[in-house]
């Protein structure tokens, strides 16, 4: 069964139709999409104004009863962001230091590390660097013991050759 | 694409329009089960649809049109979806034109259009709804 198709295996008579695998089974058209999607809002959109009054009124935004409002208030990156990062808590160990609601010059704080990092990269590169070690202590540094692993793989080598 | 395919299509879609209203009751009517309160009436959204109908429409101050055009735009991939989904007919002439994926992207454009409106006005609040609608793995309670 071929499971990723040979390239865009797009029929040569319907260049409109996307079909990745077979016509059977998924095929997309993005420009038929697009042009039913915006034939529906624009249908829409003039259904709404034959039985709709029309009348729009400006009125300011809802503040919860609560007029001064300060900067302090709005919405910030980490109220965006932080239900993403609860929803992705099990992959990241996450520190994060929040400041109190009354603090006025509020600082945040977070860093998040990789647990896949920890549990399978470090390992691997410990046991590198511990191998590494190992084959370090053969290294000396001194022309004397070098002239000597020269002559004993030179005599190893002559008995395995004999 | 035959006569018959393009009517069950039309059908469909209209089907699913006049549905969609009864399907929001009835969830509000198990959700208001499932926490112990009095449900509401099960055909309440379409009278609150007809009394939107015949009220202004209040818009903030500082919207821009991308508040105004979200409606339309989240009405219009939903209109879609509704028409892909074999839910009347199977043999339906656009059904061909989009797949499961394309499916899933309708739903993202709508949820897109709708974050980008809830932060459109520039309160928290839109923000909030915005969190409530979109991500229902994080509970409010947990947003300190």
């Amino acid at each position: 069964m071929l499971l990723i198709g040979s390239g865009a295996n797009i029929p040569a008579d319907n260049w409109l139709l996307l079909a990745p695998i077979n016509e059977d089974r998924s095929s997309y058209s993005p420009l038929i999409v697009l042009v039913v999607i915006v034939g529906v809002v624009l249908l829409t959109v003039q259904i709404v104004h034959r039985y709709y009054h029309g009348r729009v009124r400006r009125a300011p935004a809802w503040d919860c009863g609560y007029p001064l409002q300060t900067p302090r208030m709005q919405d910030t990156a980490e109220g965006f962001g932080q239900p993403i990062r609860q929803v992705f808590e099990p992959f990241f160990r996450i520190e994060r230091e929040l400041p109190s609601p009354f603090d006025s010059a509020p600082r945040y704080r977070m860093r998040v590390h990789d647990r896949a990092w920890r549990a399978l990269y470090e390992p691997i590169a410990k046991a590198a660097e511990f191998l590494a070690r190992i084959a370090g202590l053969i290294q000396q540094g001194r022309i004397g013991v070098y002239l000597t692993y020269s002559f004993c793989t030179l005599l190893a080598l002559l008995v395995f050759v004999r | 694409m035959t006569l018959a395919g393009v009517l069950s299509q039309l059908l469909q879609v209209a089907l699913a329009l006049a549905l969609a209203p009864l399907l929001v009751g009835w969830v509000n009517q198990c959700r208001a089960w499932l926490s112990n309160r009095s449900a509401p009436p099960l055909l309440l959204p379409y009278r609150t649809i007809r009394k939107l109908f015949t009220k202004d429409a209040i818009v903030a101050e500082g919207a821009s049109p991308i508040f105004r055009v979200t409606p339309y735009v989240v009405f219009g991939a939903m209109c879609c979806a509704a028409a892909i989904v074999p839910s009347l007919a199977t043999d339906l002439p656009f059904a061909q034109a989009a797949d499961a994926i394309a499916l899933v992207g309708l739903f993202a454009l709508a949820a897109c259009s709708f974050a980008l409106a809830a932060m459109d006005i520039g309160t928290a609040f839109g923000s909030l709804a915005r969190a409530a609608r979109c991500s229902s793995a994080s509970s409010p309670s947990r947003r300190s």
